[in-house]
């Protein structure tokens, strides 16, 4: 295999800061809060973000419609599939996917679309067949739905963490993409974020997942004479639906496991 | 299968080039300046005091991992292997190059998807690809244009921006058979259609790398357009090139890179996508690459790391601020720095890349007037280095120096003269003399001989005054504080 090992590589860039040795692990804040800490933060994060949820809600509406999101504030969950059957019908659509998040079981999509002569295919449907079937579908399906594992007021950002039953493509091949959001799922800043992320990773013993996924608007571009252009490789229309809280306690979040 | 040519020794003519080209003037014009307010925008809406404050958490961060960086890079491997992906290192760009295509002719793969990576442009990869018989295509719409214009890229961001629309519409007609495109969303659109097909059809997807994680073995890519997240989940196989200084500490520290690199380089919030890949598809993912190839390359930056002067070099995250504010870069463009980092931090970076000698012209295209390090995200004193670079050019070691013995001489000559009150005195009233011939209008445009005719060929020098601020003060203002001749 071409290249150089890894030893060597290390040793040249060890003589490069002048040092014989490898270094002791630095003292590095960030890296040094174990298990229980970075649980404790985490637990403090979550209090502050149920202190403040109604502005929260009012932040991540505001700062996401200003990147580009289409917003729309459900007042139920059956509204919330009434906006997606309505979308539908605009783009003419015949065939949307959708994710396997547990908000499906909250917004009755499936059903209400096929009423109408338009076909939903959850993932876990779509890959009965085998994985090209899957990425053929998504390829071919005007709208993609999904719900979202977190969402950042600071930045209108939609947060997806892929694997079994969340594709990668159902939120980037489809020319339009809805978004899903639940109250419970809006956290602050980025820094709330990572430092759930890093509990996950502690928590799952060093397995971070394999992708995170950090949506705030649709795709855009402006490497033509610097026009903003809004749609090139993802989707053209970003909609972000933000659901009522669930009536019962606030199911748990995926990425972050109880102790 | 060389890495790409350098073309730093022609930077006085590609620059006068470029100065003489008016449509590279227009869309200089054009463009510069909406990078600008967008920036500043962005900053005053956050406040110019906690902007302030993610600037130095930023630098800290930098400094801390490039202080550690043998650690932090045997940390991001571990994590990136535990995680299922293979880790390679390249100490040259050739290596790297050599490591891509050992994978690309492993897995039989025929096309290749790529997503921005200025670490590629290095390499010169997209020309060895095609050696080999492996199809590149450049995803990222910039770089797509510029791709089958066959040029390299103008800025580090915006790889196309010298290209009018209009000309774009001449090359999508030609070299993909879409002709009549006028309006600018028809290209995207037009290039979203043709690139899609290339996205489910490659092979192999490379994409650059904009910051690495190494406590969780994750490498992030910042992207606008989504390419980044076609790359990196259609193909079955995708290859990161990331050069060695990209590495940060903690997952909690991309909380500040990610306030500081969106706004610095295009003055948003943060970027539509931002994509954290932590190895190749786990059982049960839906989709993603089988095989995930994380290339660590060197290609000179320890030369960097070992250098107390230029070190800092290493925080630059690639957002194109100081570019954007350069008043040189602002005229001659991306194209006159004759390699692939162009601008302030490229007159840095390529000296020490390419042999400063061979790019001596460089140092020397900035006035030093302290912009770039003012808009500097991670607050580079590039000013600083660029006098650092100058003085080993005049009087460094011999493989460092670039200037002529006459030369030296000169400005031995010159600092031995204003070193004392007396001897600078009498130059001045020397030149006073010697001036009158050359005066146009009480500027001094130009010198015909050697070795003036060359400093003047391009530069106006206001005559010396008259009286010298000296006379004035020993006549009246020493003691009455006020001139009597203006």
């Amino acid at each position: 295999m071409a290249g150089t090992t890894r030893e060597e590589f290390l040793k040249t860039v060890r003589q490069s800061l002048g040092r014989k040795e490898g270094a002791p692990e630095p003292e590095y804040l960030a890296l040094r809060l174990r298990r229980e800490d970075q649980r404790q933060k985490v637990v403090t994060i979550e209090a502050r973000v149920e202190a403040r949820r109604r502005d929260l809600l009012t932040r991540l509406e505001r700062v996401a419609g200003q990147s580009g999101w289409r917003v729309y504030r459900a007042a139920s969950p059956e509204a919330a599939a009434g906006y997606v059957l309505k979308l539908a019908r605009e783009k003419a659509a015949d065939l949307v996917v959708r994710s396997e998040h547990d908000v499906f079981r909250r917004v009755p999509i499936d059903g209400l679309l096929r009423q109408e002569g338009i076909a939903v295919t959850p993932i876990l449907a779509a890959r009965a067949g085998d994985r090209e079937h899957l990425r053929q579908e998504m390829d071919k399906a005007q709208i993609g739905v999904t719900g979202v594992d977190y969402a950042v007021a600071e930045t209108g950002t939609c947060v997806l963490l892929p694997r079994r039953g969340v594709s990668r493509a159902v939120s980037l091949l489809p020319p339009v993409h809805v978004a899903l959001v639940e109250p419970h799922q809006v956290y602050e800043t980025l820094d709330d974020l990572f430092a759930v992320r890093r509990l996950a990773f502690i928590q799952g013993r060093g397995d971070a997942g394999s992708y995170l996924s950090l949506t705030s608007g649709p795709s855009r571009t402006a490497d033509i004479e610097q026009t903003l252009v809004i749609g090139v490789h993802g989707p053209v229309e970003a909609h972000l639906v933000l659901l009522p809280p669930a009536p019962e306690a606030a199911s748990p979040r995926p990425g972050t496991p109880s102790p | 299968m060389a890495p790409v040519q350098v073309r730093t020794q022609e930077f006085p003519r590609a620059s006068s080039r470029a100065l003489a080209n008016g449509r590279v003037q227009q869309a200089l014009t054009n463009v510069m300046g909406h990078f600008d307010h967008a920036r500043e925008a962005a900053i005053q809406e956050l406040t110019p005091e906690v902007w302030e404050r993610y600037r130095e958490r930023g630098r800290e961060i930098k400094r801390h991992a490039m202080e550690y960086l043998d650690f932090y890079l045997e940390l991001l491997s571990e994590r990136v292997e535990a995680n299922g992906g293979k880790v390679h290192f390249a100490r040259t760009a050739q290596e790297a190059t050599q490591i891509v295509l050992e994978i690309a002719k492993a897995l039989g793969v025929k096309v290749a998807v790529k997503g921005k990576s200025m670490l590629s442009e290095e390499m010169g990869l997209n020309h060895a690809l095609e050696e080999q018989g492996i199809a590149p295509v450049e995803t990222d719409l910039g770089e797509y244009i510029i791709q089958l214009a066959q040029e390299p890229p103008f800025h580090i961001l915006a790889p196309a921006m010298h290209k009018t629309k209009e000309e774009v519409g001449e090359l999508f007609a030609a070299k993909l058979g879409l002709g009549g495109l006028q309006q600018i969303p028809d290209m995207a659109a037009a290039a979203r259609k043709t690139l899609r097909e290339r996205f489910l059809q490659a092979d192999m997807g490379i994409t650059g790398v904009n910051f690495a994680v190494a406590e969780t073995g994750t490498v992030v890519i910042v992207t606008n357009e989504g390419n980044g997240r076609m790359c990196t989940s259609l193909p079955r196989v995708h290859v990161a090139l990331m050069g060695m200084e990209k590495v940060v500490p903690a997952l909690e520290d991309l909380s500040v890179m990610l306030r500081l690199l969106p706004r610095a380089a295009t003055g948003q919030r943060i970027t539509s996508y931002v994509t954290l890949v932590s190895g190749p598809r786990q059982p049960g993912d839906e989709d993603g690459p089988e095989e995930f190839h994380l290339v660590i390359v060197d290609a000179g930056r320890t030369r960097l790391l070992a250098d107390p002067e230029l070190r800092e070099a290493l925080y630059c995250i690639r957002c194109g601020a100081c570019l954007n504010t350069c008043p040189v870069y602002r005229k001659v463009g991306g194209h006159a720095y004759g390699w692939v980092y162009p601008g302030p931090i490229g007159s840095v970076i390529t000296p020490v890349m390419v042999g400063l000698p061979r790019a001596r012209d460089l140092p020397f295209a900035s006035s030093l007037c302290g912009a770039c390090r003012e808009v500097c995200p991670l607050k580079i004193n590039i000013p600083l280095m660029l006098v650092s670079l100058r003085r080993r050019l005049m009087e460094g070691a011999p493989g460092e120096r670039g200037v002529s013995w006459g030369q030296r001489l000169l400005v031995r000559l010159w600092s031995r003269v204003v070193a004392s009150e007396g001897s600078l005195r009498r130059a001045r009233r020397l030149a006073a003399v010697f001036q009158r011939p050359f005066l146009r209008r009480r500027v001094v445009r130009w010198i015909p001989f050697p070795p003036f005719s060359r400093w003047t060929r391009n530069r106006d020098m206001p005559g010396l005054a008259r009286r010298s601020f000296h006379e004035l003060w020993d006549r009246d203002l020493k003691t009455t504080g006020r001139s009597k001749r203006p």
